[in-house]
C-alpha cells in the first residue's frame, strides 16, 4: 500500500479523473472531498465489507428448510 | 442447455433465460450466469440459482412487500451499465437471508439490491446506503 502524508486542503491525484482533498481533521476523523466523474461509483469500505458478508451467508440456501417447490425453468411462465 | 442446480438437478435451460451479472455479485465476483426461477407456494420471491457453481443459490425477495416505502436510487452509472431505457425495464429483488431457525428469522439485506433489466437480460447488485442490512422479513 502507498502511503502519502498530506495536510488540511492538501489532495491526491489517482489517473486522470479522481482527485481525493482533505478537508478537515477532527480528532481520529478526517473528513475527505472526493472529485471524479459520475460513473465512478464511491462506497465506504465497510459498507462493500457487510454487503459482501451478507452474500457469503445467504449464497447457499438450503430449498429444504423452507419447504417450498421451485418451478422447474421450462415450466417457467 | 443443460445446467446442474441445487434442488432440481440437472435441468434444462433456455439460453434468452439466462441474465447475466457482469461484475459478479460481491463475493462472488466470478460468478455471471444465473436463472431466476419461480416458487409455488409464494409470488413474492423468487429463487436465483448460479449456472457457473450449482451450489450457490440465492433467495430473492420482492423488498416492496417487505418494507412499502423502501426505495432505491438508480445512478446514472447504473442505469448506463444495465442498459436501463425506461422504468419499465426494471425490476428489483434483495436477497433474503435464512438462518438454520429458519423462514421465520429470515432478514433481507435492503443496502445491496439486486437491479435487473428484465427486457436486457442483465443485473448487477448496487449499494444503497443508509438501509438496514439484516431487515427482518416477518414483523416481530
Amino acid at each position: 500500500m502507498l502511503v502519502l502524508t498530506r495536510k488540511i486542503d492538501e489532495g491526491i491525484v489517482i489517473g486522470d479523473n479522481i482527485t481525493i482533498r482533505v478537508i478537515a481533521v477532527e480528532g481520529n476523523k478526517v473528513k475527505l472531498g472526493i472529485i471524479a466523474d459520475k460513473d465512478i461509483s464511491i462506497v465506504r469500505e465497510e459498507i462493500l465489507e457487510a454487503v459482501k458478508n451478507e452474500n457469503l451467508s445467504a449464497g447457499h440456501i438450503d430449498g429444504s428448510i423452507l419447504n417450498w417447490s421451485i418451478i422447474p425453468p421450462s415450466e417457467q411462465k | 442447455m443443460n445446467a446442474k442446480t441445487a434442488e432440481l438437478g440437472e435441468t434444462a435451460i433456455e439460453e434468452a433465460n439466462i441474465i447475466n451479472f457482469d461484475p459478479g455479485l460481491l463475493a462472488f465476483e466470478n460468478l455471471h450466469r444465473f436463472v431466476m426461477l419461480d416458487i409455488v407456494e409464494n409470488p413474492h420471491f423468487k429463487w436465483l440459482q448460479s449456472l457457473d457453481n450449482p451450489e450457490v443459490t440465492f433467495l430473492l425477495v420482492d423488498p416492496f412487500t417487505v418494507k412499502n416505502d423502501y426505495s432505491v436510487d438508480l445512478s446514472a452509472e447504473v442505469r448506463e451499465k444495465l442498459d436501463i431505457e425506461a422504468a419499465e425495464d426494471v425490476i428489483i429483488y434483495t436477497i433474503v437471508t435464512v438462518p438454520a431457525s429458519g423462514l421465520k428469522d429470515a432478514t433481507t439485506n435492503l443496502v445491496g439490491p439486486l437491479v435487473f433489466n428484465w427486457r436486457k437480460k442483465v443485473a448487477r447488485q448496487i449499494i444503497c446506503e443508509g438501509n438496514i442490512i439484516k431487515y427482518p422479513l416477518m414483523k416481530q
